[in-house]
């Protein structure tokens, strides 16, 4: 009795700026992948908005699992989850299924799964309980970072053989971000950071597949692919500009409803919002992102202890960096990486996870104290 | 432990958020520039774009490589030919349009309107070509080409049409290509996307023989070009466009690579000639025993692979798919048959090699011998008298290998057709090869839970019974017997580059070396040689004189004959009812440089329907080649 009514306590007390937050983007996110995928006319999406909606009322169900459970109690189990995905990951390399040249899915029988997608939180539960029992004052050094680099990196470079460079890079990215968050020595950074830059070359020549490099060629220069992802890019930035100030409207599109832009409803959804709805829309969109990640950040800082803070930073930072990275490359920023924008693109896996992320932030919000 | 590491930890947290919040705001400001810059300040720019879709990109097709004989003779060519397209998108004045382009390309409209349904319903781009006219002549591309101005929409594309010059000859072994189906395009890209060539719909891919073999090296990689154009369809290029996209694009096309065939398309067309002249249905390979080069494979009746490849009616595909004889078929590895008496060297070989004869075996032959309560008959019928076992193979007595098949039984005949390559696919690089039929005792009582009779040996022994080889197989087999080696048959000697650089080379590749005696091995070629070179050989009447061949005759009835009708004449029966003739010949026979084996179908004899076909292809390699004089070593 006494656990249900403080846990009725708090759910009281809670601020709920975060659930509403994230169930605006869902419901934007429905709706314009609903416009994305009613016609038919391209084979198979027919019925990946059902498929969709089925997810994201499975995805809200694990929230409501995960606000609940105390993420402090979630801990202990931090690396064993860690080594089970890790072996997931190398099954797939062993068993997966291939699809457009890459294995990403293992076959559960019933429905597949991306082990990739939950990748990025085991490394942020493996790493939130490293440094959690880790004590530091005046910022890590290198040395002191080989064995949290380590538990990015393995990950990391499984995912980018299957290949998935998108979501190897975010693994990479989320756990570079919590480096700094739980401080790193100057010194340390500019290591680093020299050190990057020179190795930048070194991993382009020998760890990107063709088609990547092609990718980043064509960033740099479009002229060099015109077939493949320069011209998703130019078709891209056209959608996007012609939406202008207020959009075509609801499933108006042209670009998208003629099937100009390929992969529309995945790695491309942000230029159907952009095109139906203009710039209104998108910053509508942008902003709700915003509100999420400055929230994150304050649950970050009222956390009632130090692995609610680093736990609900990298909820903010996966979900950070997937924002940018995917609405870059829409716009013509940032290379074509296949990232997904959370709760916008189809994808079972990344609604899962997504979700998932949301329940971990309210948890942290429902136990935290002031100071 | 305590919830919180130490108050000056907590300390050091607070403070550092505020960095986060910065960057935060950074980013988020940079997202917000570009899509104003876009949505607001290129807006009404982008917006045309949008609307008119003015901007595509064009293919530029790689063309196919070239396919080339062993003498570097051009098999497979691309020629320029021209197509009449509609882009829906253009099409404004649709009535007038379609009927002014009906009058000048004499098509109706009934079926230009067909066509345009038809891409509709694809549910392609607007923009997406409709090809209403293929392959049109350069007359009406003229015309078409003046009047574009007042048909809005029609355009003529160019393209690279696959021609095979020696169209129905070759068609089995060098295939055709067609269009790619959306189920190939899937299987294709999956594994295709490490390499560069990936496929798009409307590509054109290799569907049958070398062509879909060697698909990857063949198909070149297509370049692309960005074109603008305007409300009309025109192309243009202005400063504007570079203004919103930079340069446009463009990538150059690197045309597929060539390959050069193992076979010679002179004695190819001689076989050819044979087959088309006389109307004849069944098949020819021919082999260079010494490592296993194809030289010529043919089968009849064929196709035209330059029509497939521009796509045909599917009436006429199925018309052409119901043939009953069906020309579909590479007969030389996809359909088997009984080898007949083509089967008796082997015999004489196991029983010489297993020592239950030797080679001055004799029995008399009466037309007919009893065992068991059967009669089982020879082809001659009043028998060929006293006959030793070198006769028995050149005048092809039943009764001689009767007795063998007694002593051998099917096993051990199994065994040697083992070694002599029956029984198992020859393994050469096209789809569908079928793998014969060698029965044994264990598989008859698998197949039909049932013991193996004595009497089948005697039908094993001449080559009947569950008995099937594919021609290959067969021309294989006695490439065995002459050089005691079985080789892999290749039909592709190298790869070129374009510009005709060697870019890879096939070597041959030995299967297994035959473990048999010189001396049994000499006794059966010089049988082989008397079949051609001895008045008494079936294959006497047939022979050119100073033509240094050997060989061996077949026939093979396809229907179980009522014993009052055995000695009835082949050529009054039905056509469909008619024996198959086969003739496998080599030459020189003391060390074979060709291998040629023939069925002709429904021909009713090995000696007559067969035997000429073979020794013209013979005749034709050594006036084009000539036999070495004959080395005087260990094997000699």
């Amino acid at each position: 009795m006494k656990v249900i009514a403080g846990l009725y306590d708090k759910v009281l007390k809670y601020d709920y700026s975060i659930t509403v937050m994230s169930i605006l983007i869902v419901i934007i996110g429905a709706i314009n992948l609903y416009s994305a995928t009613h016609t038919s006319t391209v084979a198979g999406t027919a019925g990946l908005f059902k498929h969709q909606v089925i997810f994201l009322i499975l995805g809200a169900l694990l929230m409501v699992v995960f606000t609940f459970i105390d993420y402090r109690k979630l801990e202990r189990f931090a690396y064993l989850v860690y080594a089970f995905n890790v072996l997931l990951l190398i099954l797939v390399l062993v068993f997966g299924q291939e699809s457009s040249g890459s294995k990403r899915w293992l076959s559960l029988g019933f429905t597949r799964i991306q082990p990739s997608e939950m990748m990025k939180l085991s490394v942020l539960w493996a790493l939130a309980r490293y440094f959690n029992n880790d004590r530091n004052i005046g910022g890590y050094s290198l040395k002191e970072l080989f064995v949290p680099f380590m538990i990015a990196l393995l990950p990391a470079l499984l995912v980018i053989i299957e290949p998935d460079l998108g979501t190897g890079l975010i693994i990479l990215l989320i756990a570079f971000s919590l480096f700094m968050f739980i401080k790193i020595k100057a010194s340390s950074l500019i290591i680093i950071a020299v050190v990057g830059v020179i190795s930048l070359p070194l991993v382009y020549s020998f760890v990107l597949k063709d088609y990547q490099k092609r990718r980043v060629l064509t960033f740099i220069d479009p002229s060099e692919d015109p077939r493949g992802a320069g011209y998703n890019s130019l078709q891209s930035r056209i959608a996007v500009g012609s939406g202008q100030l207020v959009g075509k409207g609801f499933m108006r599109g042209t670009q998208t409803q003629l099937n100009f832009l390929p992969e529309h409803h995945t790695d491309f959804i942000f230029s159907v919002l952009a095109e139906e709805h203009g710039f209104l829309g998108c910053s509508v969109l942008v902003i709700l992102y915003s509100l999420l990640f400055f929230t994150g950040i304050r649950v970050s800082s009222k956390a009632r202890d130090k692995l609610g803070a680093i736990l609900a930073m990298g909820c903010v930072f996966i979900l950070f960096w997937h924002v940018l990275i995917n609405i870059g490359m829409v716009i013509g920023i940032m290379p074509i990486v296949g990232v997904t924008l959370p709760f916008m693109s189809y994808g079972g896996s990344s609604v899962i996870v997504n979700f998932i992320l949301i329940g971990f932030l309210q948890n942290i919000a429902i136990r935290r104290f002031m100071f | 432990m305590p919830l919180l590491g130490g108050k000056d930890e907590i300390r050091e947290y607070q403070e550092r958020y505020k960095y986060f919040y910065i960057i935060l705001v950074i980013f988020l400001s940079v997202i917000s520039l570009r899509l104003w810059y876009l949505q607001i300040y290129k807006g009404t720019q982008f917006k045309l774009y949008a609307e008119q879709n003015r901007i595509w990109q064009e293919k530029d097709r790689a063309p196919r490589g070239m396919i080339f004989d062993r003498n570097g003779k051009l098999l497979v060519d691309n020629r320029l030919s021209f197509d009449i397209i509609i882009r829906p998108q253009y099409l404004l004045d649709k009535e007038n349009t379609i009927q002014k382009l009906s009058s000048m390309l004499e098509i109706s409209e009934k079926n230009i309107k067909l066509e345009l349904a038809k891409a509709k319903s694809k549910n392609l781009p607007l923009f997406y070509p409709v090809v209403i006219s293929e392959d049109v002549d350069r007359d009406k591309v003229a015309l078409v080409e003046s009047n574009k101005l007042f048909m809005q929409g029609v355009d003529v594309l160019t393209r690279n049409k696959r021609t095979y010059l020696y169209g129905e000859s070759m068609a089995h072994v060098i295939g055709y290509i067609g269009e790619v189906s959306r189920d190939e395009i899937r299987n294709h890209n999956s594994e295709y996307v490490k390499y560069d060539k990936k496929l798009f719909m409307g590509d054109y891919i290799g569907k049958f023989g070398l062509e879909n073999v060697w698909d990857k090296e063949l198909r070149g990689k297509d370049g692309a070009q960005y074109v603008v154009v305007d409300a009309n369809g025109r192309r243009r290029n202005s400063e504007e466009n570079e203004a919103l996209f930079g340069n446009l694009p463009i990538s150059d096309y690197v045309p597929g690579n060539n390959l050069v065939l193992t076979i010679d398309s002179d004695l190819q067309e001689v076989a050819y000639r044979h087959f088309h002249e006389e109307g004849k249905k069944g098949a020819v390979i021919a082999l260079d025993p010494n490592n296993g080069e194809v030289l010529v494979m043919l089968s009849s009746p064929s196709f035209d692979p330059t029509v497939l490849s521009k796509g045909i009616s599917s009436i006429m595909m199925s018309e052409m798919k119901n043939n009953p004889y069906r020309p579909f078929y590479n007969k030389t590895i996809q359909d088997h048959y009984s080898p007949g008496s083509t089967f008796k060297p082997l015999v004489a070989l196991a029983a010489l090699e297993e020592g239950l004869i030797d080679p001055g075996f004799q029995t008399t032959c009466r037309g007919s011998l009893r065992f068991g309560r059967r009669k089982y008959h020879c082809h001659s019928k009043w028998g060929h008298g006293t006959i030793d076992l070198r006769k028995g193979i050149v005048r092809s007595c039943d009764i001689v290998f009767y007795k063998l098949g007694m002593k051998l039984g099917v096993d051990k005949i199994y065994d040697y057709s083992v070694k002599l390559g029956l029984s198992s696919p020859t393994g050469i690089n096209l789809p569908n090869e079928t793998t014969g039929l060698m029965p044994n005792s264990e598989w008859k009582y698998n197949r039909f839970g049932e013991r193996w009779i004595p009497g089948e040996n005697l039908a094993v022994a001449i080559g009947q019974s569950y008995t099937l080889v594919t021609p290959i197989q067969l021309a294989n087999m006695y490439a065995g017997i002459a050089t005691k080696k079985i080789f892999k048959p290749i039909l592709v000697k190298k790869i070129e580059k374009y510009d005709g650089t060697e870019i890879g080379k096939i070597d041959p590749e030995m299967i297994h070396e035959i473990d048999i005696k010189d001396q049994n091995r000499d006794f059966i070629m010089k049988a082989l040689w008397g079949v051609v070179n001895e008045r008494e050989g079936t294959a006497w009447w047939y022979r050119y004189k100073g033509l240094d061949m050997a060989g061996k005759t077949g026939t093979v009835q396809l229907f179980r004959i009522a014993s009052d009708k055995i000695y009835q004449k082949c050529e009054e029966m039905d056509e469909r009812m008619r024996h198959h003739g086969w003739f496998v010949g080599l030459a020189p026979y003391k060390h074979p440089q060709i291998v040629v084996a023939v069925i002709a179908e429904h021909s009713c004899h090995g000696s007559s329907g067969a035997a000429p076909i073979v020794r013209d292809i013979i005749k034709a390699y050594y006036d084009k080649y000539g036999f070495p004089s004959p080395k005087k070593d260990s094997q000699g």
